[in-house]
């Protein structure tokens, strides 16, 4: 449950040309630019040649072999920095898609593009909330029709995966963005990122365009739970950025004649903030480092594991945000500080792959109450 | 590895043959193994337990052979801990001695401390009380006032200690005294060994409001105490507190996941004492959240731990990590007695066993008695106040 050389040179290599390339107050110059989309392509083309599309892809289709913890790590300093990627929409979400249900041809020919940083998009959610349990969109006589919310990088992405019911199964269509009876939304968010949100009227989809055969339930299930995972990880960067730009401010800030980080009041907030923060980074990081030793059953524990994770991660990154903006004063509410950066994303991350809601509700009923 | 894999084999088996069924079911205060001159076990299966345990030296698993332990690595360590917790074996002696003492000993006392006390403390001759707290020095521990003056031969102590956790049945105490009076704070104090049936000393149960009196007033009068029974050098006590409250610490928060295994049982209860919906799940929709945020921060409490061990055998501890773990162990478990009362409605409102089955009686007196564990130890606030200066680096 700790990183090893490789994933703690990924991080720091990550930090550093963030910290260059894209800092907090990159997004907001990005969120004022005119016709922004959802990630910066020049950017995300310089994190994949570092190899960041091939994390965690298996080595036969070009993958780097960093493990999910690498992951964890890729995506926590990602978090720290507000960097929008397509890592959690395409890398990990359409990668683990394709890799879980794709047959050899389809994961030969489309694993080595995720490696290399082709975008793709997965639309699964529908309605207001995340609920794959359910789908509305259906895949009947080769015609996919349905309506999708809160895609990411659609805006951008050469290949979409779509999720949709077929009957009693469900399955999942690679679909062209060109192709006849979309129409497509691109809306920006509060945090400055953008979502799509699409139209399906009777596209035209081949059996052979559809990942695998049978009922691909399970395996989205299983991606989903991943790229909440990778969420999570991103959350507790963010939170952790939060917490130490606070305490910085608090040990600078004079008033009443004494640094008000002496205050006791404020210093148990940020104690009890550290305590929680540790804890939700503790299930994440048991989580990534089960799935990599492979010692969780992926039907029962990964579902689980994930939700626990989420769950307090969505949380800690919450009350990070809202601490830090109260801790900061006066200052924290201004747009000239980047707390207000993250207190924005932490209310998206919140709604991608599950609120707390859903993820206790789905906890609660894995384990049978 | 493949030698832990061996260790691991090897381990649960004796424990499958050593530790007797009575030995494996959740331990009830009234049947813990205590060390010391009035140890007593409940049945015949305690006392076998006990001697084997002890007779291997994993009554102190971690401490060196040569003075009676069990000279296990921390990777065997943390073997022995699962394959016991596989086979839920109850914890085999309780003694202040084995928590605290034998620690901070081990860092700090003389070779012949050592020969002396070391191997009594794992062989469970001698219960040890812990004499730190005085009615005027409870977080400010450093303010303590309990005189030891130096009589040329020995100390003479006098004062008295609050919280001594069961010295009425205590052989021997370690107490922080303050040798010189005229020091700064901290720089005046003491570490020393007392045996409780020297001349003027006494014992005070005070009665808790679970009911309980598992702690005591304890008193020194005109005590003498012999020279060699002084921890490292005269006025250096602080040193060995320090030490020694890491493993109090420890010890608070893995005492809180103890009694915390049994996560099934509460949610068992709310199913017992509470409606539940045609799919098998509790109608009380908030009742529902509560129990999964509290088994939530429950396994992530376990993954912390697990996090720290990991980092131990990589070498690479963070110690911000510890000074986390009491203070979220300690909420949590009061947490937990909340819920367990609430579940329990009005049926959590006896005091008495007589209307109420056992079970619903624990939770009851635990839910009282565990108010504790969030003052003793160094109280929660102290504990944030540690993480927000040490861990965080905020101003003093």
């Amino acid at each position: 449950m700790i990183y090893n050389e490789e994933q703690t040179m990924l991080r720091d290599t990550l930090l550093e040309l963030l910290a260059e390339r894209s800092p907090p107050a990159a997004l907001r110059a990005w969120r004022d630019s005119i016709g922004c989309t959802s990630y910066d392509s020049d950017l995300w083309q310089q994190l994949a040649e570092l190899g960041l599309g091939a994390l965690i892809l298996p080595e036969a289709h070009g993958g780097l072999g960093f493990g999910y913890m690498g992951l964890g790590a890729a995506m926590e300093s990602l978090g720290r920095n507000l960097a929008l990627t397509p890592m959690v929409g395409s890398t990990v979400l359409a990668g683990e898609l394709i890799e879980r249900l794709g047959n050899d041809a389809q994961r030969g020919e489309l694993l080595p593009k995720i490696a290399t940083g082709t975008v793709f998009a997965v639309a699964v959610d529908e309605g207001s909330h995340h609920n794959p349990a359910a789908i509305g969109a259906t895949l009947d006589g080769g015609r996919l029709n349905g309506a999708k919310t809160m895609v990411l990088n659609a805006d951008l992405a050469s290949h979409w995966l779509v999720v949709a019911n077929s009957g009693e199964q469900q399955r999942v269509a690679l679909i062209d963005p060109a192709t006849s009876g979309i129409a497509i939304t691109t809306e920006q968010l509060m945090d400055g990122s953008c979502v799509s949100a699409i139209t399906f009227t009777d596209v035209a989809v081949g059996d052979a365009d559809c990942l695998g055969s049978g009922c691909s339930r399970q395996g989205v299930g299983q991606a989903l739970d991943i790229a909440a995972l990778a969420t999570a990880a991103e959350q507790l960067g963010g939170s952790e950025a939060l917490l130490e730009q606070t305490v910085a401010f608090l040990s600078e800030r004079e008033q009443f004649g004494v640094k008000i980080g002496t205050f006791q009041a404020l210093q148990h907030r940020c104690a009890q903030l550290f305590c929680e923060l540790e804890l939700a980074k503790s299930a994440l990081l048991g989580a990534l480092y089960q799935l990599d030793s492979g010692s969780i059953n992926l039907a029962i524990d990964l579902a689980s594991a994930a939700s626990h994770a989420k769950a307090l991660a969505n949380d800690c990154y919450v009350k990070a945000s809202n601490e830090a903006t109260q801790l900061h004063g006066g200052m924290g509410v201004t747009d000239e500080m980047d707390i207000g950066l993250y207190l924005k994303r932490s209310r998206v991350c919140n709604q991608l792959f599950g609120d707390s809601r859903y993820h206790c509700d789905r906890f609660a009923s894995l384990a049978c109450f | 590895m493949t030698d832990h894999n061996q260790f691991r084999a090897d381990t649960r088996a004796w424990l499958e043959a050593n530790c007797p069924p009575s030995q494996r079911l959740p331990v009830l205060e009234a049947e813990q193994i205590w060390a010391g001159k009035s140890q007593y076990f409940h049945n015949d299966e305690a006392r076998q337990y006990f001697e084997a345990m002890r007779d291997k030296g994993w009554t102190a698993p971690e401490w060196p052979a040569e003075y009676g332990g069990g000279g296990l690595d921390a990777s065997e360590a943390k073997i022995l801990e699962q394959e016991m917790a596989r086979l839920n074996c109850r914890p085999p002696l309780y003694d202040m001695g084995i928590w605290m003492l034998g620690p901070a000993l081990l860092a700090y006392g003389s070779e012949e401390q050592k020969r002396e006390h070391i191997p009594r403390i794992v062989r469970g001759e001698v219960r040890w009380a812990q004499g730190y707290s005085e009615p005027g020095a409870g977080s400010d521990l450093a303010s303590l006032k309990t005189k030891c003056e130096d009589c040329g031969d020995h100390f003479l102590v006098n004062g008295t200690k609050i919280w001594t956790t069961k010295a009425d049945h205590a052989d021997w105490i370690f107490c922080l005294v303050r040798s010189d009076p005229t020091a700064a704070k901290q720089a005046g104090i003491s570490f020393l060994l007392i045996d409780m049936h020297s001349d003027g000393v006494s014992t005070a149960p005070i009665k808790l409001i679970s009911g309980a009196s598992v702690f005591c007033q304890t008193f020194f009068d005109n005590v003498k105490v012999p020279k060699t029974q002084l921890v490292s050098e005269l006025n250096q006590g602080w040193a060995v507190a320090k030490e020694l409250l890491k493993h109090e610490r420890k010890l608070m928060a893995s005492m809180s996941s103890m009694v915390q295994d049994d996560q099934d049982g509460i949610v068992e209860l709310a199913k017992k004492h509470l409606s539940v919906d045609e799919d098998g799940k509790l109608a009380d929709g908030a009742l529902r959240r509560d129990i999964t945020r509290h088994l939530m921060n429950h396994r992530a409490q376990e993954l912390l731990n697990e996090r720290l061990y990991h980092q131990a055998k990589a070498r690479a501890l963070d110690p911000r990590l510890g000074m986390t773990i009491k203070h979220i162990g300690t909420v949590e478990l009061q947490r937990k007695d909340e819920l367990l009362l609430e579940i329990l409605g009005n049926r959590g409102l006896s005091w008495e066993t007589h209307s109420t089955t056992d079970n619903e009686h624990t939770i009851v007196k635990n839910w009282a008695y565990d108010k504790a564990h969030t003052i003793a130890g160094g109280t929660s606030e102290i504990q944030l106040n540690i993480i927000a200066k040490r861990a965080l680096g905020l101003p003093a």
